[in-house]
Protein backbone atom coordinates (compact mmCIF):
# COMPACT_ATOMS: atom_id res chain seq x y z
CA UNK A 1 0.00 0.00 0.00
CA UNK A 2 1.05 3.63 -0.47
CA UNK A 3 0.84 6.39 2.10
CA UNK A 4 1.61 10.10 1.95
CA UNK A 5 4.36 11.26 4.26
CA UNK A 6 5.18 14.70 5.68
CA UNK A 7 8.33 15.20 7.67
CA UNK A 8 8.51 18.58 9.40
CA UNK A 9 11.39 20.77 10.57
CA UNK A 10 14.61 18.80 11.11
CA UNK A 11 13.02 15.65 9.71
CA UNK A 12 12.25 17.23 6.32
CA UNK A 13 15.31 15.71 4.68
CA UNK A 14 13.98 12.23 5.39
CA UNK A 15 10.78 12.67 3.39
CA UNK A 16 10.53 10.80 0.09
CA UNK A 17 11.00 13.17 -2.88
CA UNK A 18 7.43 12.66 -4.07
CA UNK A 19 5.97 12.44 -0.56
CA UNK A 20 4.77 8.88 -1.14
CA UNK A 21 5.97 5.75 0.64
CA UNK A 22 5.22 2.14 -0.31
CA UNK A 23 4.68 -0.18 2.66
CA UNK A 24 3.50 -3.76 3.04
CA UNK A 25 -0.13 -4.28 3.97
CA UNK A 26 -0.63 -4.12 7.73
CA UNK A 27 2.35 -1.83 8.29
CA UNK A 28 2.42 0.51 11.26
CA UNK A 29 3.52 4.13 11.68
CA UNK A 30 6.69 2.77 13.28
CA UNK A 31 7.36 0.69 10.17
CA UNK A 32 7.02 3.86 8.08
CA UNK A 33 9.40 5.75 10.38
CA UNK A 34 11.93 2.92 10.14
CA UNK A 35 11.62 2.84 6.35
CA UNK A 36 12.34 6.57 6.25
CA UNK A 37 15.32 6.23 8.60
CA UNK A 38 13.72 8.34 11.34
CA UNK A 39 15.26 7.56 14.72
CA UNK A 40 12.58 6.95 17.33
CA UNK A 41 14.03 9.57 19.65
CA UNK A 42 13.93 12.21 16.91
CA UNK A 43 10.13 12.09 16.59
CA UNK A 44 7.95 13.83 19.19
CA UNK A 45 4.59 13.51 17.49
CA UNK A 46 3.14 11.27 14.80
CA UNK A 47 -0.10 12.25 13.11
CA UNK A 48 -2.25 9.90 11.06
CA UNK A 49 -4.59 11.92 8.87
CA UNK A 50 -4.19 14.83 11.27
CA UNK A 51 -4.95 12.83 14.42
CA UNK A 52 -2.42 11.83 17.07
CA UNK A 53 -0.96 8.37 16.51
CA UNK A 54 1.97 6.32 17.76
CA UNK A 55 4.45 3.85 16.34
CA UNK A 56 2.00 0.96 16.80
CA UNK A 57 -0.81 2.63 14.87
CA UNK A 58 -1.88 0.43 11.97
CA UNK A 59 -1.92 2.23 8.63
CA UNK A 60 -4.44 2.10 5.81
CA UNK A 61 -3.84 2.76 2.11
CA UNK A 62 -3.63 6.46 1.25
CA UNK A 63 -3.22 7.55 4.86
CA UNK A 64 -1.29 10.77 5.42
CA UNK A 65 1.42 10.46 8.05
CA UNK A 66 3.16 13.45 9.63
CA UNK A 67 6.35 13.14 11.66
CA UNK A 68 7.23 16.10 13.89
CA UNK A 69 10.35 16.54 16.01
CA UNK A 70 10.38 18.26 19.40
CA UNK A 71 9.87 21.98 18.80
CA UNK A 72 10.12 24.74 21.39
CA UNK A 73 11.88 27.72 19.83
CA UNK A 74 10.84 31.29 19.47
CA UNK B 1 -14.08 61.85 40.30
CA UNK B 2 -17.09 59.59 39.92
CA UNK B 3 -17.94 57.35 36.97
CA UNK B 4 -20.76 59.78 36.19
CA UNK B 5 -18.22 62.62 35.95
CA UNK B 6 -16.06 60.61 33.54
CA UNK B 7 -19.10 59.65 31.48
CA UNK B 8 -20.19 63.28 31.22
CA UNK B 9 -16.68 64.37 30.24
CA UNK B 10 -16.22 61.80 27.47
CA UNK B 11 -19.65 62.60 26.02
CA UNK B 12 -18.73 66.26 25.90
CA UNK B 13 -15.32 65.64 24.31
CA UNK B 14 -16.59 63.16 21.70
CA UNK B 15 -17.03 64.24 18.09
CA UNK B 16 -19.18 62.97 15.26
CA UNK B 17 -17.47 61.03 12.51
CA UNK B 18 -17.66 57.97 10.31
CA UNK B 19 -16.24 54.48 10.60
CA UNK B 20 -14.07 53.23 7.73
CA UNK B 21 -17.14 51.49 6.28
CA UNK B 22 -19.01 54.82 6.14
CA UNK B 23 -21.22 54.18 9.14
CA UNK B 24 -21.85 57.11 11.47
CA UNK B 25 -20.33 57.10 14.94
CA UNK B 26 -19.09 59.14 17.86
CA UNK B 27 -15.35 59.19 18.41
CA UNK B 28 -12.71 60.25 20.92
CA UNK B 29 -9.26 61.20 19.62
CA UNK B 30 -6.01 60.09 21.20
CA UNK B 31 -5.33 63.67 22.23
CA UNK B 32 -8.75 63.97 23.83
CA UNK B 33 -8.23 60.75 25.79
CA UNK B 34 -4.88 62.02 27.07
CA UNK B 35 -6.31 65.41 27.99
CA UNK B 36 -9.27 63.89 29.85
CA UNK B 37 -6.99 61.46 31.71
CA UNK B 38 -4.89 64.42 32.90
CA UNK B 39 -7.91 66.53 33.75
CA UNK B 40 -9.78 63.76 35.54
CA UNK B 41 -6.71 62.25 37.19
CA UNK B 42 -7.40 58.71 36.04
CA UNK B 43 -5.68 56.19 33.75
CA UNK B 44 -6.26 56.72 30.04
CA UNK B 45 -7.78 53.27 29.76
CA UNK B 46 -10.49 54.30 32.21
CA UNK B 47 -11.36 57.20 29.92
CA UNK B 48 -11.47 54.82 26.98
CA UNK B 49 -13.61 52.31 28.87
CA UNK B 50 -16.07 55.05 29.80
CA UNK B 51 -16.20 56.12 26.17
CA UNK B 52 -16.88 52.59 24.96
CA UNK B 53 -19.60 52.17 27.57
CA UNK B 54 -21.24 55.28 26.10
CA UNK B 55 -20.98 53.84 22.54
CA UNK B 56 -18.16 56.28 21.78
CA UNK B 57 -15.24 54.72 19.95
CA UNK B 58 -11.72 55.87 20.82
CA UNK B 59 -10.28 56.58 17.38
CA UNK B 60 -7.35 54.26 17.92
CA UNK B 61 -9.82 51.34 17.89
CA UNK B 62 -11.90 52.44 14.91
CA UNK B 63 -10.11 49.97 12.66
CA UNK B 64 -10.62 47.13 15.16
CA UNK B 65 -14.33 47.39 14.51
CA UNK B 66 -16.17 45.32 13.32
CA UNK B 67 -13.59 42.70 14.28
CA UNK B 68 -14.65 43.52 17.83
CA UNK B 69 -17.80 45.14 19.07
CA UNK B 70 -17.61 48.15 21.38
CA UNK B 71 -18.51 45.83 24.27
CA UNK B 72 -15.69 43.43 23.37
CA UNK B 73 -13.25 46.30 22.97
CA UNK B 74 -14.20 47.45 26.47
CA UNK B 75 -13.61 43.90 27.75
CA UNK B 76 -10.12 43.94 26.22
CA UNK B 77 -9.32 47.19 28.00
CA UNK B 78 -10.37 45.63 31.29
CA UNK B 79 -8.40 42.44 30.68
CA UNK B 80 -4.97 41.33 31.86
CA UNK B 81 -2.61 39.06 29.93
CA UNK B 82 0.50 37.43 31.37
CA UNK B 83 3.46 36.82 29.08
CA UNK B 84 6.30 34.50 30.00
CA UNK B 85 9.16 35.51 27.75
CA UNK B 86 9.44 38.77 25.82
CA UNK B 87 11.77 37.65 23.05
CA UNK B 88 10.84 36.79 19.48
CA UNK B 89 7.41 35.29 20.12
CA UNK B 90 6.66 37.27 23.26
CA UNK B 91 7.71 40.59 21.71
CA UNK B 92 5.49 39.99 18.67
CA UNK B 93 2.63 38.90 20.88
CA UNK B 94 3.07 41.97 23.10
CA UNK B 95 2.95 44.23 20.04
CA UNK B 96 -0.33 42.64 18.92
CA UNK B 97 -1.93 42.75 22.36
CA UNK B 98 -0.98 46.39 22.85
CA UNK B 99 -2.39 47.40 19.48
CA UNK B 100 -5.55 45.35 20.06
CA UNK B 101 -6.19 47.35 23.23
CA UNK B 102 -5.56 44.80 25.98
CA UNK B 103 -5.59 46.93 29.11
CA UNK B 104 -2.87 45.30 31.22
CA UNK B 105 0.04 43.13 30.17
CA UNK B 106 2.29 41.55 32.76
CA UNK B 107 5.52 40.18 31.36
CA UNK B 108 8.70 38.52 32.58
CA UNK B 109 11.96 37.67 30.85
CA UNK B 110 15.36 36.91 32.31
CA UNK B 111 17.34 37.22 29.08
CA UNK B 112 19.24 40.10 27.57
CA UNK B 113 19.31 40.94 23.88
CA UNK B 114 22.24 39.84 21.76
CA UNK B 115 22.99 40.23 18.09
CA UNK B 116 21.49 36.86 17.17
CA UNK B 117 18.08 38.19 18.28
CA UNK B 118 18.14 40.96 15.65
CA UNK B 119 16.61 38.66 13.02
CA UNK B 120 13.23 38.45 14.74
CA UNK B 121 12.63 40.47 17.88
CA UNK B 122 10.09 43.24 17.40
CA UNK B 123 11.39 45.62 20.06
CA UNK B 124 15.08 45.15 19.31
CA UNK B 125 17.48 47.66 17.78
CA UNK B 126 21.19 47.01 17.67
CA UNK B 127 21.70 49.76 20.25
CA UNK B 128 19.77 47.64 22.75
CA UNK B 129 22.20 44.73 22.74
CA UNK B 130 22.91 43.59 26.26
CA UNK B 131 19.80 45.19 27.70
CA UNK B 132 17.05 43.24 29.37
CA UNK B 133 14.43 41.97 26.96
CA UNK B 134 11.69 42.75 29.43
CA UNK B 135 12.72 46.39 29.65
CA UNK B 136 12.40 46.85 25.90
CA UNK B 137 9.00 45.17 26.08
CA UNK B 138 8.03 47.63 28.78
CA UNK B 139 9.02 50.52 26.56
CA UNK B 140 6.88 49.10 23.76
CA UNK B 141 3.93 48.92 26.12
CA UNK B 142 4.40 52.43 27.40
CA UNK B 143 4.31 53.70 23.84
CA UNK B 144 0.61 52.97 24.03
CA UNK B 145 -0.81 55.24 26.68
CA UNK B 146 -3.75 53.09 27.70
CA UNK B 147 -1.77 49.96 28.47
CA UNK B 148 -0.64 49.21 31.97
CA UNK B 149 2.57 47.21 31.65
CA UNK B 150 4.70 45.59 34.30
CA UNK B 151 7.76 43.52 33.53
CA UNK B 152 10.15 41.51 35.65
CA UNK B 153 13.72 41.10 34.43
CA UNK B 154 13.96 37.58 35.77
CA UNK B 155 13.44 33.96 34.98
CA UNK B 156 10.41 32.53 36.69
CA UNK B 157 9.97 29.13 38.23
CA UNK B 158 6.61 27.45 37.83
CA UNK B 159 5.84 28.81 41.29
CA UNK B 160 6.82 32.34 40.32
CA UNK B 161 4.66 32.21 37.25
CA UNK B 162 1.64 31.49 39.39
CA UNK B 163 2.43 34.03 42.03
CA UNK B 164 3.58 36.90 39.89
CA UNK B 165 1.75 36.57 36.64
CA UNK B 166 -0.84 33.92 36.03
CA UNK B 167 -2.78 34.49 39.23
CA UNK B 168 -3.37 38.07 38.26
CA UNK B 169 -3.74 37.67 34.60
CA UNK B 170 -5.14 35.75 31.74
CA UNK B 171 -2.96 34.35 29.06
CA UNK B 172 0.69 34.37 28.22
CA UNK B 173 3.35 32.39 26.56
CA UNK B 174 6.42 30.30 27.31
CA UNK B 175 10.10 30.74 26.94
CA UNK B 176 12.36 29.74 24.07
CA UNK B 177 14.06 26.48 24.77
CA UNK B 178 11.14 25.01 26.60
CA UNK B 179 7.43 24.72 25.95
CA UNK B 180 6.46 28.12 24.73
CA UNK B 181 3.49 30.22 25.36
CA UNK B 182 1.44 31.42 28.16
CA UNK B 183 2.25 30.70 31.68
CA UNK B 184 1.86 27.45 33.43
CA UNK B 185 3.66 25.21 35.83
CA UNK B 186 6.29 22.77 34.75
CA UNK B 187 7.20 24.65 31.63
CA UNK B 188 4.00 25.05 29.70
CA UNK B 189 1.50 22.78 31.39
CA UNK B 190 -2.01 23.90 32.16
CA UNK B 191 -2.43 26.44 34.91
CA UNK B 192 -5.47 25.72 37.05
CA UNK B 193 -7.82 28.63 36.57
CA UNK B 194 -6.12 30.22 33.58
CA UNK B 195 -6.15 29.34 29.94
CA UNK B 196 -2.82 29.05 28.18
CA UNK B 197 -2.03 29.96 24.60
CA UNK B 198 1.31 28.58 23.59
CA UNK B 199 3.48 28.72 20.50
CA UNK B 200 6.75 27.32 19.25
CA UNK B 201 8.88 27.64 16.13
CA UNK B 202 11.67 25.66 14.50
CA UNK B 203 12.69 26.83 11.06
CA UNK B 204 9.51 27.27 9.07
CA UNK B 205 7.47 24.93 11.26
CA UNK B 206 5.02 26.68 13.60
CA UNK B 207 2.91 25.26 16.41
CA UNK B 208 0.19 27.12 18.30
CA UNK B 209 -2.05 25.49 20.88
CA UNK B 210 -4.58 26.49 23.53
CA UNK B 211 -4.87 24.73 26.85
CA UNK B 212 -7.98 25.45 28.86
CA UNK B 213 -7.94 25.29 32.67
CA UNK B 214 -7.62 21.71 33.83
CA UNK B 215 -7.33 20.34 30.30
CA UNK B 216 -4.55 18.19 28.99
CA UNK B 217 -1.74 19.99 27.24
CA UNK B 218 -0.29 19.03 23.88
CA UNK B 219 2.63 21.28 24.72
CA UNK B 220 4.57 18.77 26.77
CA UNK B 221 4.30 16.25 23.95
CA UNK B 222 5.21 18.70 21.20
CA UNK B 223 8.17 20.16 23.02
CA UNK B 224 9.64 17.12 24.71
CA UNK B 225 11.67 14.11 23.76
CA UNK B 226 14.60 13.68 21.48
CA UNK B 227 18.31 13.85 22.01
CA UNK B 228 21.04 16.20 20.80
CA UNK B 229 20.46 19.75 19.58
CA UNK B 230 16.86 20.92 19.51
CA UNK B 231 15.10 21.55 16.21
CA UNK B 232 15.29 25.32 16.60
CA UNK B 233 19.00 25.13 17.32
CA UNK B 234 19.46 23.35 14.01
CA UNK B 235 16.96 25.30 11.92
CA UNK B 236 16.85 28.64 13.69
CA UNK B 237 13.85 30.89 14.29
CA UNK B 238 13.35 33.00 11.15
CA UNK B 239 11.26 36.13 11.48
CA UNK B 240 8.35 35.12 9.20
CA UNK B 241 7.75 31.98 11.24
CA UNK B 242 8.12 33.78 14.57
CA UNK B 243 5.78 36.59 13.50
CA UNK B 244 3.25 34.07 12.18
CA UNK B 245 3.26 32.20 15.49
CA UNK B 246 2.96 35.43 17.46
CA UNK B 247 0.06 36.65 15.31
CA UNK B 248 -1.78 33.34 15.64
CA UNK B 249 -1.27 33.37 19.39
CA UNK B 250 -2.50 36.94 19.54
CA UNK B 251 -5.67 36.04 17.61
CA UNK B 252 -6.46 33.36 20.15
CA UNK B 253 -5.51 35.41 23.23
CA UNK B 254 -7.60 38.38 22.09
CA UNK B 255 -10.55 36.10 21.37
CA UNK B 256 -10.34 34.74 24.91
CA UNK B 257 -9.90 38.14 26.52
CA UNK B 258 -12.84 39.53 24.54
CA UNK B 259 -15.02 36.78 25.97
CA UNK B 260 -15.27 34.63 22.89
CA UNK B 261 -14.79 30.86 22.94
CA UNK B 262 -11.30 29.69 21.99
CA UNK B 263 -10.76 28.41 18.47
CA UNK B 264 -8.01 25.99 19.49
CA UNK B 265 -9.26 24.57 22.80
CA UNK B 266 -7.71 21.12 23.13
CA UNK B 267 -6.17 21.47 19.72
CA UNK B 268 -2.87 22.44 18.17
CA UNK B 269 -2.46 24.21 14.85
CA UNK B 270 0.60 22.94 12.99
CA UNK B 271 1.87 24.98 10.06
CA UNK B 272 4.56 24.03 7.60
CA UNK B 273 5.39 27.38 6.02
CA UNK B 274 7.72 25.69 3.52
CA UNK B 275 4.76 23.98 1.87
CA UNK B 276 2.00 26.23 3.30
CA UNK B 277 0.32 23.14 4.71
CA UNK B 278 -1.76 23.34 7.90
CA UNK B 279 -3.12 20.64 10.23
CA UNK B 280 -5.37 21.18 13.22
CA UNK B 281 -4.81 18.35 15.65
CA UNK B 282 -7.13 17.47 18.52
CA UNK B 283 -5.54 16.16 21.69
CA UNK B 284 -7.60 14.35 24.28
Amino acid sequence: MNVTVRCLATLAGKAPPDGRLALPSGATAGDAADALGLPEEAVAVILQNGAPADRDTRLSPDDTLSFIPPISGG
Amino acid sequence: MTPADIDRAVRTAATDGTYPDGGAGRFLSVAAVAALARELGCPAREVERAALAAAICPLRYARNLRAFSLEEQARLLGATAALIGLGGLGGGLLENLVRAGVGTVRGADGDVFDETNLNRQASLRNSRRGRAQGRAGGQAGRGRQSVGHLYRPQRLSGCGRHAGLARRGGRGRGRPGRPQGPAGPGGGGPDPGHSLVTGAVAGYTVIVATVMPGACSPVEMLASGGAGPSAEEVLGCPSPAVMTAAALQACEVVRLLAGRPPALAGKALLLDLETMHADTVAFS
